[in-house]
């Protein structure tokens, strides 16, 4: 009865459509292509040592974008651990409107299936499927239940649902890999291409077409916002999920990157409120990792920073249900991650010098 | 372009502390169309004059700490709507005030305002014109009954079902007026059947949880079904004791507010179930018949610690078991990775 | 402005002896002695006997363990000072006696506790842990400490007697009393806001001269040395 539950997070409005049912738009330059020299492109059904797939990825500069790492450095970390790992294409988008990994996942099927086979044979394993968010209500068609032979699991549960990942498929030992770094790997075993692209989604409540674009990296928001088109001048653009994602103040000097997952372009006519916390708990229940956002929030507001270890602050992910959840509009994931940055992370680079 | 730049999130839950007081502002408006059918006009005057007072005095207690008004804030509406219901309906004026006056200028105010407060302002302004003047407090005009506008009221007043128990009678009330409300009492705390909707609207909204009022009845309940106080049979003790006087208005208006309830499930349980074995025992050894606002301030007091305690249980409970060397099946509360 | 601290310190030095009465007040800063104006000082008349008592025992305790305070080993304090302190007792309450006849019954037990008082115990284990206690400095520390006690109590009890019975120093003053101020959670509150008064008055004594007479501080920085 009292152990803390973990069912935690926030059930959230998807708002996947219109983009997410809309064919994936190419938006290259044109001399945007590189490709590996000095290789060949493998052949179709070709079986390569794990270790020569680790380098092709390495020359490619494939990054992984669900955490901004290198695709070869995580699956030289994977083969070098001893587990038998389960290797999952993940296409969890369950922030509102992004659909950046789910929709190549279902119109490059083929490639992201090919390339999902690479990394399981880097890795040395057999199992391998996709993941999705199941919670989505809105899809106009629904997720296919196997690419290319390699089953689709829908992972249930409230956003953040990458607590789920862990909890849930802990027995299978997971390694998630974002199935647009995958795409990637396939095309560069197979056409021996370098990663020069990425893919996002661009959406909100003033584009005019909202649809997934895959684009030059480097490409500026303002030259991405011109193909979309905008039907309002909005206040306020995001990189990144809706969630987790950045304000940004200038379009013209943004360049998105291989982990700019979104761009969001939003028009609202919301007053700051200047309401104080009335202590409704609705942040603890909201809180994944069980953790009290209450408690925190008014240690660090009273400078007590001493007291956040007893809290827990360490296990914060960051993931901002509980500022959704705040009746009364806090900062609060901001502030406790923060407060989290500062007591750890910047606190460990501080002892290595 | 004008861009503005936010934190993360930039989505939010539609619902703000604006949303969550009016949700309570509509359910408390029912109880005054009750007290104006069964009391007339004088407990909506009642009403107003509590709401004037209390946005005055919290408007006054915001501007001498030196911070931003906040006009949209409607808490201090709640309260004021809130005293008048919990007294007689033909308490004077100043009483209202008073017991207004001191719920926000002492017991929310001094300690920081909205949010802060440790105890309930609504129960301790109750709890401090009843021990003030307890004959007027605690002596209520017959329903139906033809009461004044302003000034002394005439009527006759006597006392309520709630002190017969107290004394170790027993009440006579028909059952269907119980449920309506017809006997004397408490101005807007006697209207069983509505208090009840209101319970099941403010779950439904999710404005207040389960967690503590259930508790809270359940544990009353269970009391008086072991201990009755008169000889009663027993679903008549259980009856009289829930919905005579003011028990069931503060089980779902007092006990659940939110600044002073614990913010942990379990600590919210353990609170409600301290507030009913307290109100009980008020009940049989207390000197006045109203016992709930007492037992609330009380377990308000206690709130911060159960929340503590909670907070420090599950390591407890892991502590021990990593002690037993069971410790490694089902340790979820630490998930290694964090992405 | 540079400021020659040693004449400001000495004028520190000074005021700090005084400080019981507002600054330092020894119930609403320091929290001692709670209990005796939260039950016993329900009218002004009890206010006034605790403020005798609380003179006739606390000042000749100090008096006493003065003059002892060489053959005290630190681990008898705790045992010695109630007992001097309870000698003092039997002076108190015939000194008492004069306000009424029935001014010790009224007072009650807590009469009887004066003597196990956090204030006396605290003036003199101040006293006793100076390496040099000079006795005047001592003793006009613990007055000014009374004194402060007094203030709040005759405050407390005033306030309560008028409200609560109507009446003050026995004598109706045309009011109707309200029961609730008679009980110990007034007292509390009372206290509290008392607590709040005496620390606006500091800050706004401290606003119109911190403390430190004008002229002083003029003197002061003119005074400052030339090798500065």
């Amino acid at each position: 009865m009292f152990s803390r539950s973990h069912k935690g997070g926030v059930l959230l409005q998807q708002n996947k459509e219109p983009a997410f049912s809309r064919e994936t738009k190419r938006f290259v330059k044109p001399d945007g292509f590189q490709y590996i020299e000095g290789r060949k492109p493998a052949k179709e059904g070709e079986t390569l040592p794990p270790q020569e797939i680790i380098d092709i990825a390495k020359q490619a500069q494939i990054v992984d974008e669900r955490d901004g790492v290198f695709l070869w450095r995580k699956l030289q970390d994977g083969l070098e651990g001893q587990k038998l790992l389960t290797v999952l294409g993940d296409a969890l988008d369950d922030e509102p409107y992004v659909s950046s990994q789910m929709n190549p996942m279902v119109f490059y099927p083929e490639q992201a299936a090919a390339g999902l086979r690479l990394a399981a044979q880097a890795l040395g394993t057999e199992k391998m499927a996709f993941v999705v968010y199941r919670e989505i209500f809105d899809l106009r068609k629904p997720l296919p239940k196997q690419i290319g032979n390699i089953p689709v699991w829908a992972l249930k549960g409230r956003y953040p649902s990458e607590i789920y990942l862990n909890l849930d498929l802990a027995a299978e030992s997971p390694f998630p890999i974002g199935v647009c770094a995958l795409i990637h790997l396939s095309r560069a075993v197979y056409e021996n291409r370098v990663q020069t692209t990425c893919f996002l989604t661009v959406a909100g409540n003033c584009v005019a077409t909202p649809s997934n674009y895959e684009v030059t990296v480097g490409m500026t928001a303002s030259q991405i916002f011109d193909r979309s088109g905008l039907a309002d001048d909005p206040t306020r653009i995001i990189a990144g999920g809706p969630m987790t994602g950045v304000c940004i103040t200038d379009p013209d000097t943004f360049r998105v990157g291989p982990t700019t997952r979104a761009l969001l372009a939003l028009r609202e006519n919301e007053r700051d409120q200047h309401f104080s916390c009335i202590g409704c708990g609705r942040c603890i229940d909201a809180c994944p990792v069980g953790i009290s956002p209450y408690h925190l929030y008014h240690n660090i507001k009273k400078g007590r920073y001493y007291q956040l270890d007893r809290y827990h602050v360490q296990r914060c992910i960051g993931c901002g249900a509980c500022s959704y959840v705040c009746p009364a509009r806090l900062e609060l994931s901001y502030l406790i991650f923060e407060a989290k940055k500062q007591k750890y992370i910047q606190g460990e680079g501080g002892s290595e010098q | 372009m004008n861009l503005t730049v936010r934190r993360a999130p930039h989505i939010r839950i539609s619902e703000t502390n604006r949303t969550l007081m009016v949700d309570m502002i509509i359910s408390l408006v029912p109880l005054y169309i009750m007290a104006y059918l069964y009391y007339g006009i004088r407990a909506l005057y009642l009403g107003v004059w509590g709401i004037l007072v209390a946005v005055a005095a919290d408007c006054a207690g915001v501007l001498l700490r030196r911070e931003k008004l906040n006009v949209r804030d409607l808490s201090s509406v709640v309260t004021g709507m809130m005293v008048p219901l919990l007294l007689p309906a033909s308490i004077s004026y100043t009483t209202v005030a008073v017991a207004v006056l001191f719920g926000i200028l002492v017991a929310k105010q001094p300690f920081g305002g909205v949010g802060q407060n440790i105890f309930n302002p609504t129960a301790a302004g109750i709890a401090f014109v009843t021990l003030s003047w307890p004959n007027q407090v605690l002596r209520y005009p017959t329903p139906l009954a033809e009461l004044e506008l302003f000034g002394d009221v005439t009527a006759q007043l006597s006392e309520s079902p709630a002190y017969a128990l107290k004394m170790g009678g027993v009440p006579i009330i028909d059952p269907i007026d119980m449920l309506l409300g017809n006997f004397k009492g408490p101005m807007g705390a006697t209207y069983i059947l509505v208090i009840a909707a209101c319970l099941l609207y403010l779950l439904v909204r999710r404005t207040v949880r389960w967690n503590v009022a259930i508790p809270f009845l359940g544990v009353v309940a269970v009391m008086a079904l072991l201990f009755p106080r008169a000889n009663l049979t027993w679903a008549e003790s259980i009856a009289y004791e829930m919905f005579s006087g003011s028990l069931f208005f503060g089980a779902v208006f007092l006990i659940n507010d939110p600044v002073t309830s614990p913010k942990h499930r379990q600590a919210q349980i353990l609170y409600g179930v301290l507030a009913g074995v307290l109100t009980m025992l008020y009940r049989y050894f207390g000197g006045l018949e109203q016992g709930v606002v007492f037992a609330i301030l009380i377990v308000n007091a206690l709130s911060a610690t159960l929340d503590k305690f909670s907070e420090v249980l599950p390591d407890l409970i892991t502590w021990i078991r990593r002690k037993h060397g069971e410790g490694q099946s089902q340790d979820r509360s630490q998930p290694e990775k964090t992405l | 402005m540079k400021v020659n601290l040693k004449i400001v310190r000495s004028q520190r030095r000074l005021s700090n002896l005084f400080r019981g009465i507002l600054s330092d007040n020894p119930v609403l800063v320091g929290g001692m002695a709670l209990p005796f104006l939260v039950v016993p000082a329900v009218s002004l008349q009890n206010g006034v006997a605790l403020f005798c008592a609380m003179l006739l025992i606390h000042l000749p305790t100090v008096l006493v363990l003065f003059f002892l305070r060489k053959f005290l080993p630190d681990w008898s304090r705790v045992m010695v000072i109630p007992v001097v302190a309870s000698l003092f007792l039997i002076v108190a309450y015939y000194g008492i006696q004069p306000l009424s006849p029935y001014i010790s019954d009224s007072l009650g037990i807590y009469f009887s506790l004066l003597p196990a008082c956090s204030m006396i115990f605290a003036g003199c284990s101040h006293m006793l842990e100076e390496r040099k206690p000079a006795l005047g400095k001592t003793l006009l520390r613990n007055l000014c400490n009374v004194i402060g006690f007094g203030l709040v109590a005759c405050i407390v009890g005033g306030i309560r007697e008028f409200f609560g019975t109507g009446t003050l120093w026995g004598r109706p003053m045309g009011l109707s009393g309200i029961s609730s101020f008679q009980m110990a959670f007034a007292g509390f509150l009372l206290v509290g806001f008392l607590a709040v008064g005496a620390r606006l008055l500091h800050r706004l004594v401290l606003r119109l001269g911190g403390g430190v007479p004008k002229k002083l501080l003029k003197e002061a920085a003119r005074e400052v040395p030339k090798h500065d």
